[in-house]
């Protein structure tokens, strides 16, 4: 499985993702297109976005901001290097619940840029916490959750939630994805303005 | 507005335990009787512009699943989100698969109702076709309020379809209602309970977009996501029902920790299980 092979790397020293400022974004847009690479050629028309969106400045930012600043992660005195042996759910402060699915629940997160502490401008994801109990009570459940990863992170695509990390702690299977605040066309529908009657 | 405030309203009502302790049933229950189907009550809707925005990101997802050789295979409203901007992002690739593994898969795996009648026929393999008999039924929700099909009628594909079961099936929701003719094609050659003749089934997704009623629709200004969605969620609130929407309770349930131990051949049925897509990069 491929998934061993990024295991081992895992223990490799990385930079910490960046954090943002608006000044930056302005680098960012100078910063000649290096690949075609979905995430890289949607950046710029979600810009605008930060400033309509009252909530959460990273809220509407999407994730694809991350991969930008490897081109010139020397000009950031604020990037901070942390040791990831291991990506795990200490590196996320989860802030509510945002789904329900059959094993577990989905739960909106900001993954912490510094170590421990929050910020901000950490970014937003969907953390779905997988409970390894429910797994394993389910036929497929094990091969499900494999399932999942080895699908989603292969879609690297705009209208779809792209897989950032899995990993695993003792009672959980974690996966984290690009997060949607909102909620499901269900959701939408069932609180639409507009309606029919069917018996006409 | 009238409506949000309704929603805020909150009713305490005190029951006996003997209901209490099986809360989750009885709202389950006074959900569905709730929401039960009469013809004469109002359904919520999307327009026909607001459902083809929605549909043409659907579509573009899944032409890039299909190029990475993944089905789906649970297209429904529920999987597909909201992104801050009012566009679409298509999530849950629980039940996925490659496409290379499909035929070796016999296990019906989906959501009744959205399920394709191939799926559910026993021994039966599906493929992309598939897909498009559930945006068909998304579609019809989107438009009517309401699925084509009851999915317990639905079901009874198991055993083939016969001409008796095909009278059952039939679109009455869809006939007499007033949209537009193109529309009411789009989705009739979607839901088509056949493969043969089921759009899509031969150029794909382009089959789809092609059709009379996407005519004049601009797939690449919703591509570049340059166009105001025709709704911007409020991100403010959770917009989900996970029951209550009271920040307090929902915050009150992220700490329900078990101390289940497994042993140590249930953990190792997870070794492997990892992805960083920093690494990946």
């Amino acid at each position: 499985m491929i998934c061993a092979s990024h295991e081992s790397l895992l223990g490799c020293q990385l930079e910490s993702p960046m954090v943002y400022s608006p000044t930056m974004f302005l680098k960012i847009e100078k910063i000649p297109q290096q690949t075609s690479h979905p995430r890289t050629t949607t950046k710029l028309e979600h810009i605008s976005l930060k400033f309509d969106f009252p909530l959460s400045n990273t809220a509407a930012l999407p994730s694809s901001y991350r991969f930008i600043p490897h081109t010139h992660t020397h000009s950031t005195p604020s990037a901070t290097k942390m040791n990831k042996e291991a990506i795990d759910i200490t590196h996320f402060e989860l802030e509510r619940i945002i789904g329900q699915g059959g094993f577990g629940k989905v739960y909106a997160c900001r993954k912490k840029s510094d170590a421990g502490k929050l910020s901000d401008k950490d970014e937003w994801y969907a953390i779905k916490k997988l409970e390894k109990d429910f797994i394993l009570k389910s036929k497929t459940g094990v091969e499900s959750v494999f399932t999942e990863l080895n699908s989603v992170r292969d879609l690297i695509h705009k209208n779809i939630c792209c897989c950032q990390y899995g990993f695993l702690s003792d009672d959980a299977v974690y996966i984290v994805l690009d997060i949607a605040f909102g909620g499901d066309l269900r959701y939408a529908l069932k609180n639409s303005k507009k309606k029919v009657r069917l018996d006409e | 507005m009238n409506e949000g405030a309704k929603q805020q309203q909150k009713y305490y009502i005190f029951l006996p335990s003997y209901i209490t302790d099986h809360l989750p049933l009885v709202a389950s229950l006074l959900n569905s009787l709730h929401s039960s189907q009469d013809p004469t009550t109002k359904l919520k809707v999307f327009d026909e512009d607001r459902s083809k925005f929605y549909l043409s990101q659907v579509l573009d997802a899944l032409d890039d699943c299909h190029t990475n050789n993944i089905l789906h295979r649970d297209i429904k409203p529920e999987n597909m989100l909201i992104v801050s901007n009012g566009y679409l992002k298509l999530t849950d690739f629980g039940i996925s698969m490659k496409l290379e593994n499909v035929d070796e898969c016999k296990a019906r795996s989906g959501t009744m109702g959205y399920m394709a009648p191939e799926i559910i026929m026993a021994g039966c393999s599906h493929g992309k076709a598939s897909e498009w008999f559930s945006i068909g039924v998304c579609t019809h929700e989107f438009l009517l309020g309401l699925r084509p099909f009851d999915a317990k009628k639905l079901a009874k594909c198991r055993a083939g379809i016969d001409d008796d079961l095909k009278a059952e099936l039939t679109l009455k929701e869809l006939e007499k209602c007033t949209l537009s003719d193109n529309a009411k094609d789009f989705v009739r050659n979607l839901v088509s309970l056949e493969v043969e003749g089921r759009l899509g089934t031969k150029e794909g997704s382009t089959e789809l977009r092609n059709h009379a009623w996407f005519a004049g629709f601009d797939f690449e200004v919703v591509r570049n996501q340059t166009q105001k969605a025709p709704f911007l969620p409020d991100i403010t609130v959770a917009n989900c029902d996970t029951g209550s929407n009271d920040a307090e309770e929902m915050f009150g349930g992220m700490d329900d920790e078990k101390k289940i131990s497994f042993t140590p051949e249930q953990q190792a049925k997870f070794n492997g299980y990892g992805y960083n897509t920093e690494i990946a990069k």
